[in-house]
C-alpha cells in the first residue's frame, strides 16, 4: 500500500452537527430498509412454498419429507431473523458505551447490512478478520455506523460486473488500521456525504480517516484507524 | 386443454431452496420443470428451444430475468417468461409485460395464481409454436393443395386459405384469368369443415341469364316448356359444401338480386316452385374483373359484393411469383412428358430465359398450354426455345409494371431503368425519352444500381 498521510482527510474533516449525523441516519437505514425489504420477500417466498411442500408431503405421509422441509423452514425463519436483527441492530441505541469492542465484531456487523445492497447491485463485498486483538472502545452504535457509511459510500463508487469492496485490517501503533479498497469494475461518481459523516464520527472517537485518491478514481482506498487497538 | 408430456417449465432462481420448492410443487402437478441458479445458467437451457415456460426472478446474479427475458425475444425464443418480483421493482416487471412477458408474479409467491397462470401461459406457448411451425412448414411448400409455388406471395396466400378455410365466412377471389381462382376455392373446401361435403364450380359467365338461374336454383317439373323433370341446382347440389361461382360479376342484375337474397337468407325457391328450399353452404365467389370498378360501373351490386367479399383473396398474377414459374414450368414439363411417353430431360437455358422474361400475361393456364404443347412438338430430349413457339409470345420490353401500392420513389426507378434496358443502355436515347438530362439520368443509374 502506497504511504500516505493519514490525517489529510481528519483535519479536514466537517464538523457533525446533530441534525446532520441524524439525516445522514434516517437517510442510510431507509435505503438499506428499501433494500432490506426486497431481500426479506427471498425467504418469506421460500417459506411459503415449502411449508406447501411440507403440506403436500404430510398429505402423503412422507415423513422423511416432512422432515426435509422442515429443515428448510428453519434456514428460512433464522435468515430472516439476521436480515431484522441487522436493521433493528442499526436502529437501536448503545446501552453500554464506552467498553471495548471487537474491531473484527463491528466491521461484521456493519459488513451484514451492506452486503445486501452489495447482492442487489451485482457486486461483491469480501472481510478479511483482523484477529481476536484488535479492539476499540467507544460507541458501538456509532462506531457501527460510521464503518457502514464507509461501506456504502465504497460500494457505490464502483460499478460494473467485477466490481469489488475489499476490507482488511492490521494492528498498528496508534490503533487498528482498516482499509476500505475498492477493486476492479468502473469507478462511478457518487456522493461524499457518507464518508464525511463517518469521518467526522470517528475523529471524535479519537480515530481518523483518509481518502486516497478523493472522489471518482481507480481502485480508490479509504483507511480507518481506531483507537485503543490493544486488548487487555 | 395442456398436454403434459410438451409441457416443460424452467424455473430460474438463485435462491436455492425456492426453486427446489417450486419444482418438487410444479413437478407434482404434472409438469416437467427444472432450474437454473442464475440468468446466464437459464440462458443456457433456453436456448435448447426445450421449455415453454420460464419462471424468471427478476433479480438474480450475472443475468436478471429482465435480461434473460430480453435475450429471449432477441433471439426469437418462443418461451413465455413470468417474472417474480419482490415489491420494490414491480414497475420492471410491468415494463417487461408491456414488451411481451406473459405476467409477474410478487414475492412470496401467491402458489394458486401461480397453477392458474401456468397452463394458460403453456397453452399460448403451444399456439405460438403450432402457428410458427405451420408458418415455417407453408414456407418450404413448393406445393399447397393443387397449387404449386413457393413465391412470398403464393405463400401469403396459403396463409390466408389457413386461416380462412375452417369459417363459413364468404370468399371473393380476385385475379387474372388463369391464376388458379379454382385452386384456391377447392384448398378452402379441402381445409374446412366441409371437406366431406360436395364442392360446386359453377362458371356464371358461360351462360345466358334464364340458364344460369336454372343452374342455380334449379326448377320443379312443368316449371317451363321441356322441364319434364325435377331438376335441383347448385346451391341444392352444394348443401352440406362449397359453392364455387366463377365470373360472379358476369351475372346479371336481375340473377344478382335472387342471389343475395339466396345467400343473406340461406334460402331459395326453384323456379317454378313454391316452398322455400334451405341450404347449408359455403359460397367462394372469383372473379378477374377489377371489382371496384365492376360495383362502380353498377355492374355488381355493392350490398352483394360486401355479401360476397367478407374475405377477398387477391391473387397474384405468374408475372409476379418470382421463381414460381421455373417451379411450375418444371413441373408441367414432367407431367406433359408422362402423359405424351416422352423423355424430356429438362429445358436448355435459352428456354428457361425465356419462361423466366415472358410475361405470361394468360398466367398459370397459358404457361400450362405452352408446355403441353411444347412436349407434344419437341422432338429432342431438352425442350429448346423453338418448342415455346415464341411467335405467339412477346417479351415486353417496353412495358413497366407497377403494382398499386409502390411508392413514388420507387415507380421512377422502374420506369427510368426499364426504359435504360429498352433503349439497351443508351443514355442519349433514355433520356430524351425520359425527358431528363443525361448527366441527370447516370447520376440516377449509378444510384439505383449501387
Amino acid at each position: 500500500m502506497p504511504a500516505h498521510d493519514v490525517t489529510t482527510t481528519t483535519e479536514t474533516c466537517m464538523q457533525l452537527t446533530p441534525e446532520t449525523e441524524a439525516a445522514n441516519r434516517y437517510h442510510l437505514v431507509s435505503r438499506l430498509a428499501d433494500d432490506l425489504a426486497h431481500e426479506i420477500k427471498n425467504p418469506l417466498n421460500s417459506l411459503v412454498i415449502n411449508l406447501e411442500v411440507l403440506r403436500s408431503r404430510a398429505r402423503k405421509g412422507d415423513a422423511d419429507g416432512v422432515l426435509g422441509r422442515a429443515d428448510v423452514l428453519e434456514i428460512e425463519v433464522r435468515r430472516l431473523n439476521t436480515l431484522l436483527d441487522g436493521l433493528l441492530r442499526l436502529l437501536r441505541p448503545d446501552r453500554q458505551p464506552g467498553v471495548l469492542i471487537s474491531v473484527d465484531t463491528l466491521v461484521a456487523e456493519a459488513a451484514e447490512l451492506a452486503e445486501v445492497q452489495a447482492r442487489l447491485a451485482r457486486k461483491t463485498l469480501s472481510v478479511s478478520p483482523v484477529g481476536d486483538a484488535a479492539v476499540t472502545s467507544g460507541r458501538r452504535d456509532v462506531l457501527r455506523f460510521a464503518l457502514l457509511n464507509l461501506l456504502m459510500a465504497e460500494l457505490d463508487a464502483v460499478d460494473g460486473g467485477a466490481a469489488r469492496v475489499e476490507v482488511a485490517g492490521r494492528i498498528g501503533e496508534s490503533g487498528t488500521v482498516l482499509t476500505i479498497a475498492t477493486v476492479g469494475g468502473d469507478p462511478v461518481e457518487a456522493g461524499a456525504d457518507g464518508v464525511d459523516v463517518a469521518c467526522a464520527l470517528i475523529v471524535a472517537n479519537g480515530g481518523s480517516v483518509d481518502v486516497t485518491p478523493r472522489g471518482k478514481a481507480r481502485d480508490r482506498v479509504i483507511t480507518v484507524v481506531l483507537p485503543g487497538a490493544r486488548s487487555a | 386443454m395442456i398436454n403434459m408430456s410438451f409441457a416443460k417449465v424452467l424455473i430460474a432462481d438463485d435462491e436455492r431452496h425456492i426453486a427446489e420448492g417450486l419444482q418438487m410443487l410444479l413437478t407434482e402437478d404434472g409438469y416437467t420443470v427444472d432450474t437454473a441458479v442464475d440468468g446466464k445458467k437459464a440462458w443456457e437451457k433456453v436456448q435448447t428451444g426445450e421449455y415453454g415456460l420460464v419462471l424468471a426472478d427478476l433479480k438474480m446474479p450475472k443475468m436478471d430475468g429482465l435480461e434473460l427475458f430480453a435475450m429471449m425475444r432477441q433471439e426469437g425464443l418462443d418461451a413465455e417468461v413470468i417474472i417474480i418480483t419482490g415489491k420494490g421493482t414491480v414497475t420492471s416487471a410491468v415494463e417487461a409485460m408491456r414488451n411481451g412477458a406473459y405476467d409477474y408474479l410478487t414475492k412470496p409467491l401467491e402458489m394458486d395464481r401461480l397453477r392458474a397462470l401456468i397452463p394458460k401461459a403453456l397453452e399460448k406457448y403451444q399456439v405460438k409454436t403450432a402457428n410458427r411451425e405451420l408458418q415455417k412448414r407453408l414456407e418450404s411448400l413448393t406445393r399447397y393443395g393443387d397449387m404449386l409455388g413457393q413465391s412470398e406471395e403464393m405463400v401469403r396466400i396459403y396463409n390466408i386459405i389457413e386461416a380462412v378455410a375452417p369459417s363459413s365466412a364468404s370468399v371473393l377471389i380476385v385475379g387474372e384469368s388463369g391464376t388458379g381462382k379454382e385452386l384456391v376455392a377447392r384448398a378452402l373446401h379441402q381445409k374446412s369443415g366441409r371437406a366431406k361435403g360436395p364442392f360446386v364450380a359453377l362458371n356464371c359467365g358461360a351462360f345466358p341469364r334464364e340458364i344460369l338461374e336454372n343452374e342455380l336454383f334449379g326448377h320443379e317439373k312443368g316449371a317451363f316448356t321441356g322441364a319434364i323433370n325435377e331438376k335441383p341446382g347448385a346451391f341444392e347440389q352444394a348443401d352440406g359444401g362449397t359453392l364455387f361461382l366463377d365470373e360472379v360479376a358476369e351475372m346479371e342484375p336481375d340473377i344478382q338480386v335472387k342471389f343475395l337474397r339466396a345467400l343473406e337468407q340461406r334460402s331459395f325457391r326453384r323456379l317454378g316452385g313454391k316452398k322455400e328450399v334451405s341450404v347449408d353452404i359455403r359460397v367462394v365467389a372469383a372473379t378477374n374483373k377489377n371489382v371496384e370498378a365492376a360495383v362502380a360501373e353498377g355492374k355488381l351490386r355493392e350490398d352483394l359484393y360486401h355479401r360476397l367479399a367478407v374475405i377477398p383473396i387477391y391473387l397474384p398474377p405468374l408475372r409476379d411469383r418470382g421463381s414460381d414459374v421455373r417451379i411450375l414450368a418444371e413441373e408441367f414439363l414432367r407431367r406433359f412428358s408422362k402423359e405424351q411417353d416422352k423423355d424430356i430431360k429438362g429445358f436448355t437455358e435459352g428456354a428457361i430465359a425465356l419462361i423466366e422474361r415472358y410475361r405470361w400475361p394468360g398466367n398459370v393456364r397459358e404457361l400450362k398450354n405452352a408446355l403441353e404443347r411444347a412436349v407434344i412438338l419437341s422432338r429432342g430430349e431438352w425442350l429448346e426455345p423453338t418448342d415455346l413457339q415464341p411467335r405467339n409470345m412477346h417479351l415486353d420490353d417496353r412495358e413497366a409494371h407497377i403494382p398499386v401500392g409502390t411508392s413514388l420513389e420507387d415507380a421512377e426507378k422502374i420506369v427510368v431503368l426499364k426504359t435504360y434496358a429498352f433503349c439497351d443502355g443508351d443514355a442519349k436515347a433514355a433520356s430524351s425519352i425520359l425527358g431528363m438530362t443525361q448527366k441527370d439520368l447516370k447520376t440516377r443509374i449509378q444510384q439505383y444500381t449501387k
